[in-house]
């Protein structure tokens, strides 16, 4: 069940914590390659965990670029495109 | 972006950038309106995202691909120059085409395994080879300005490797504009100031195609290397890259570094009797040697 803002009843974007443990398992892509992460995970950790430095990948989610200061929802797939380039 | 202590949504992002990016041209006298920018561009995000500001902004451009006939069984040149030719025919914009192999019967790769500057590090070779069609390409457009799309990552790792050398005579050639003069086009840098990151977003949220893969030369490049320190620098102090770079160029302004000319120039250049672009050798340039010694 989604939580609702206390002051304007909008949906915080937040689960409980049951309901997210039950759903399909975000994915992070990066260069083909995909790797499993547990939703309700804040994108800025998910991408430490994959010794990822931020801003040398752009993030990308259904067609969307997001910012690592979002969470990882059920049946995401983030896709991580490089931006760095060797010359 | 928390260098600058902003956020913004895409729409005001793609608003703000070109802002930033004129205010940079403006206050380093890059160019003006009434001058033609011969625009070098190589089908990857950053030289297709600056050409659509600058077009944006009002400047008039036109495009420079270089197709130095790299394959390595991907066809790089090739592919490359596809993204450059279908973003020029989507905004009606002049794309000039220099071919390595058409002008000079040799793409860069067979002038690479040739020369022992080009096996020990052919980026070497690239850079001197792609200098000159640039400088030549244009003195011929007889253009106001030619403006590669070097970005903040590549000065600031630039910067470091030369300040880690101790390079006085390269730290002296870092500014953003090099005037023009008898046999040099000017040469400006108008993305400076501008990260990969934030010309990668840009080109993404303006829908620019561009080149995916890079180039199969550059996987050991010391560039990346550089530039990972930067970024984790970076994400460790944000705002560190533009504060290194910001005060490299007031460095420069307070004359820290000696010998600001094209290193030609300093040395009382000659011209190439081939090609007649400046040299400091009194015969053939390097380029023109490269050729001939074929």
């Amino acid at each position: 069940m989604e939580r609702v803002c206390f002051v304007c009843r909008h949906p915080t974007g937040i689960k409980d914590k049951i309901h997210l443990m039950t759903q399909e398992k975000p994915v992070i892509r990066i260069r083909g390659r995909e790797h499993t992460l547990r939703a309700g995970m804040p994108l800025r950790k998910a991408m430490k965990i994959l010794n990822i430095t931020p801003g040398t990948y752009l993030i990308i989610r259904a067609g969307e670029l997001i910012t690592e200061d979002e969470v990882l929802q059920p049946g995401d797939v983030i896709e991580l495109a490089p931006v760095i380039s060797g010359g | 972006m928390r260098h600058h202590r902003l956020s913004l949504c895409a729409e005001h992002y793609l608003e703000w950038l070109p802002a930033q990016v004129n205010r940079f041209i403006e206050k380093q006298n890059l160019f003006s309106k009434n001058d033609r920018v011969l625009v070098a561009v190589s089908g990857g995000k950053d030289s297709l995202a600056l050409w659509d500001i600058l077009t944006t902004l009002g400047y008039e451009t036109e495009g420079l691909y270089i197709d130095l006939g790299i394959d390595e069984g991907i066809a790089y040149s090739s592919h490359s120059k596809v993204y450059a030719e279908k973003f020029a025919n989507q905004h009606g914009l002049k794309l000039n085409i220099v071919s390595l192999s058409s002008d000079f019967h040799e793409t860069l790769t067979e002038m690479s395994m040739r020369t022992k500057r080009g096996r020990e590090n052919p980026c070497s070779l690239c850079g001197m080879v792609k200098r000159h069609l640039f400088n030549r390409a244009a003195l011929e457009s007889a253009c106001g300005a030619l403006a590669t799309a070097h970005n903040l990552d590549d000065e600031a790792a630039i910067l470091l490797a030369n300040t880690l050398e101790w390079s006085l005579e390269r730290l002296s050639r870092g500014q953003p504009a090099l005037p023009g003069s008898a046999g040099f086009a000017r040469k400006v840098k108008p993305f400076a100031r501008v990260s990969e990151f934030e010309s990668a977003a840009y080109a993404f949220l303006r829908g620019i195609a561009w080149m995916p893969e890079e180039c199969p030369f550059s996987k050991d490049s010391k560039q990346i290397y550089f530039k990972s320190y930067l970024n984790q620098w970076e994400d460790a102090m944000p705002g560190a890259k533009l504060r290194f770079y910001n005060n490299y160029l007031k460095a420069l302004d307070q004359g820290a570094f000696p010998n600001r000319q094209e290193p030609e120039l300093a040395l009382d250049a000659k011209a190439c009797p081939a090609c007649g672009q400046p040299t400091t050798t009194g015969g053939l340039c390097a380029f023109c040697r490269l050729i001939e010694e074929k």
